[in-house]
């Protein structure tokens, strides 16, 4: 595998805002995320279902189906403006540059065609001249880097023929086959068993290293983000309500959703009688999102603030942040101390998160 | 392979046997007789007539008798319409003349009907699937002799100075075309409207998402990943439907005159010529059953899922 180590971003998203324009209004599915990723770096983004992660995703991709519009905010990839890309050129970057995994194995392969063909599909989608040997080779060098062995009966195999954990195997293999700088994992092991699971992970870790790509990797399961990522993101009803680094988030979490993410994480070293703490309350309803904090409703801290005002960033340490009142509160309280202290005042960005009024 | 062939062999023979047994009694059944005509004859030439062709026997005795002529190959002669022909004879004659025009009929219903099916689907809620979608509604309500005297009246003379075709079938390729038409227009109506649906179920399977993550070009999906996928249930309508197309329209082969087996058929049953009932019902019935496997055999190919070999379906 060619080494790809380059410096700068590879992909910077700045406050963008996607909405699907449905018969019942406009649901805002994700309302104002930014964050970068590095070369070589893994981010997670966590959050409940319906908070928008895969919807954020496709628009990376220029996959949002209709009546989903990305109507705000900036996607830049290597430097490159991706919402201004026309379809052709979108259609030249699926695949080639930035590659997509989805969650089911069972239903994302084509089940009339053989595992060879799809992946001999996916390379000359993006490379005309090769040859059919040249690209089989291609194939089976792929299939032997994700660990499938017997590769040439692999080949002539069809999807139903393969299990879950080696389809999603295949599906990596197809997704790196043109060698992509940007990976996108839509919850690529939420459909696999436990043991499965752990498997394709390792493997994902290994080839990280090996292509030096950046992924963006999609779950609702904070033990997978502890397995794999540098940082992440925390999504919640199309909000980022937090961002740092792996163990800032586990061992210092700034707001309340994650802290309760993480209540509600089942743990391998805990003793087996504790209890899970799931999160109270019901998902936002995002065709009539609450003003202020979208969390309120289900905030054991919900001041009255909360429930007027989206509260704005706050600067917890290193790349780490987080939307919430209570962050801001302690900021303020920790300038008052400072000052009196005659220290000079911590620095805040206090950037609005979300819907700019 | 092979076992699931001999398998679904014995079971034809089996259906076949069951089709025999209940046509020769419900015939015998029906009130009537071959004798009957506007001249009735008298009783004594009916008796002699009868015990000439047997008929004055056990219905369970003809349907032994029958049953061991037809298996070396003797299915009798007509008693009737072509007195003292030979059953087979007559079929092998006919049979031809309506096959040949189902078979351009389903063709065409194919050819036409699955690439409009395709071109809904792609354009859902647009004009053009309106549009399809009433034309193919109204092919598909309409009955048989309304759409081919329609067709006669539009391109064989109802219009003054306008006769593109003959109204009556000749055998010249020419006559040969209203009928393909009014008898194709159904099943290719059904076809489209049944492609249409089966591309929207398969374009919003996954794997058309994978396609487009990959970067495939819009063609490319559509007609390799959603086509392929979408004439699984398609190819289940099509068996009966071929040969029920290639055994020939009664209706329009009354309508256009044409010598085929389907008006024969019907014909022969007014006429209750029990050995060209008997003839015609089981050649249609295999044909049936044959097209049926062979349509089984078609879905393997399309869907490697299929596994025939361990009895599925
Ligand atoms: N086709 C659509 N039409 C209307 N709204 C949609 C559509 N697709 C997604 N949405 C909205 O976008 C929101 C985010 O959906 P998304 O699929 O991104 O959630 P997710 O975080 O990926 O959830 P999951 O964990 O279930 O995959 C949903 O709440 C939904 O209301
Ligand atoms: S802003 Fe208020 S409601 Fe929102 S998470 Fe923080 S404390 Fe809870
Ligand atoms: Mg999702």
């Amino acid at each position: 595998m060619e080494e790809k180590q380059k410096t700068g971003k590879l992909l910077e998203v700045k406050d963008l805002h996607v909405s699907f324009f449905t018969p019942a209004g406009e649901v805002k599915a994700v309302g104002g995320i930014s964050y970068d990723l590095d070369y070589d770096e893994v981010m997670g983004i966590v959050g409940e279902s319906g908070s928008g992660k895969s919807v954020e995703a496709y628009s990376i991709i220029g996959l949002l189906q209709s009546p989903g519009k990305v109507i705000g905010g900036s996607i830049t990839l290597e430097g490159e403006d991706v919402l201004a890309k026309s379809k052709e050129e979108m259609i030249d970057l699926r695949g080639n540059k930035v590659a997509m995994i989805f969650q089911n194995p069972m239903t994302c392969l084509n089940p009339v065609y053989t595992i060879g063909n799809q992946l001999i599909e996916a390379l000359k989608a993006h490379d005309k001249k090769v040859s059919k040997e040249e690209a089989a080779k291609r194939a089976m060098e792929m299939l032997e880097l994700v660990g499938i062995n017997n590769v040439e009966k692999r080949m002539k195999q069809y999807p139903h023929e393969l299990s879950g954990g080696m389809r999603q195997r295949v599906m990596i293999a197809m997704g790196l086959i043109c060698h992509p700088q940007l990976l996108i994992a839509d919850e690529p092991t939420t459909a696999l068993d436990v043991t499965i699971q752990a498997q394709i992970l390792e493997l994902m870790k290994d080839l990280q290293k090996k292509t030096h790509m950046g992924i963006i990797f999609i779950t609702h399961n904070l033990g997978v983000v502890a397995e794999i990522c540098d940082k992440v993101s925390v999504m919640y009803a199309g909000k980022m309500v937090e961002q740092g680094p792996v163990d800032d988030i586990f061992y210092k979490p700034g707001h309340p959703y994650t802290m309760g993410l993480l209540r509600s994480m089942p743990r391998v070293d805990a003793e087996s009688y504790e209890r899970l703490i799931p999160i109270e309350g019901t998902p936002v309803d995002m065709l009539n999102p609450p003003e202020g904090c979208p969390f309120a409703p289900r905030c054991e801290y919900a001041m009255k603030i909360c429930l007027q005002k989206m509260p704005p960033y706050v600067e917890l340490g290193e790349g780490h942040r987080a939307a919430c009142w209570l962050r801001v509160q302690e900021q303020l309280e920790k300038e008052k101390a400072g000052q009196a202290d005659g220290k000079p005042a911590a620095e805040t960005e206090n950037k609005e998160a979300g819907d700019h009024e | 392979m092979a076992k699931y062939i001999l398998k679904r062999v014995l079971m034809a023979v089996i259906t076949l046997f069951i089709v025999i047994c209940l046509t020769f009694f419900l015939m015998n059944a029906v009130p009537g007789s071959p004798w009957l005509s506007e001249k009735t004859p008298t009783q004594a030439t009916i008796d002699a007539l009868n015990e000439k062709y047997g008929l004055d026997q056990p219905v369970i005795v003809q349907l032994g008798k029958y049953l061991g002529n037809m298996l070396q190959g003797d299915f009798g002669d007509s008693i009737k319409m072509q007195k003292d022909r030979p059953v087979l004879d007559i079929i092998t004659t006919m049979f031809p003349i309506s096959a040949k025009i189902g078979i351009i009929a389903i063709v065409w219903a194919i050819l036409v009907g699955v690439p409009l099916g395709c071109l809904a689907a792609y354009k859902r809620g647009t004009w053009v699937d309106s549009l399809l979608r009433v034309i193919c509604t109204l092919g598909i309500s309409m009955p048989g002799f309304v759409v081919a005297t329609i067709l006669l009246y539009l391109l064989a003379g109802g219009i003054e100075g306008f006769k593109i075709f003959p109204t009556i079938f000749d055998g010249t390729w020419q006559s040969y075309v209203l009928p393909c038409a009014a008898l194709g227009f159904y099943p290719m109506c059904y076809l489209s409207r049944q492609t249409r649906t089966a591309m929207l179920d398969s374009i919003n399977q996954e794997y058309i998402k994978t396609a487009r993550a990959k970067g495939l070009r819009n063609r490319k999906i559509i007609f390799k990943h959603a086509l392929r996928n979408a004439l699984i249930p398609v190819i289940t309508y099509l068996g009966p439907q071929i040969a029920f197309t290639l055994c020939g329209g009664f209706v329009v082969e009354t309508v256009f005159s044409i010598p085929g087996l389907g008006r024969y058929f019907v014909s022969s049953i007014q006429n209750r010529d029990y050995p060209i009932i008997m003839g015609t019902t089981i050649f249609l019935a295999a044909f049936i059953i044959v097209m049926n496997l062979v349509v089984d055999l078609l879905y393997k190919l399309v869907d490697p899922r299929i596994n025939l070999s361990k009895g599925g379906n």
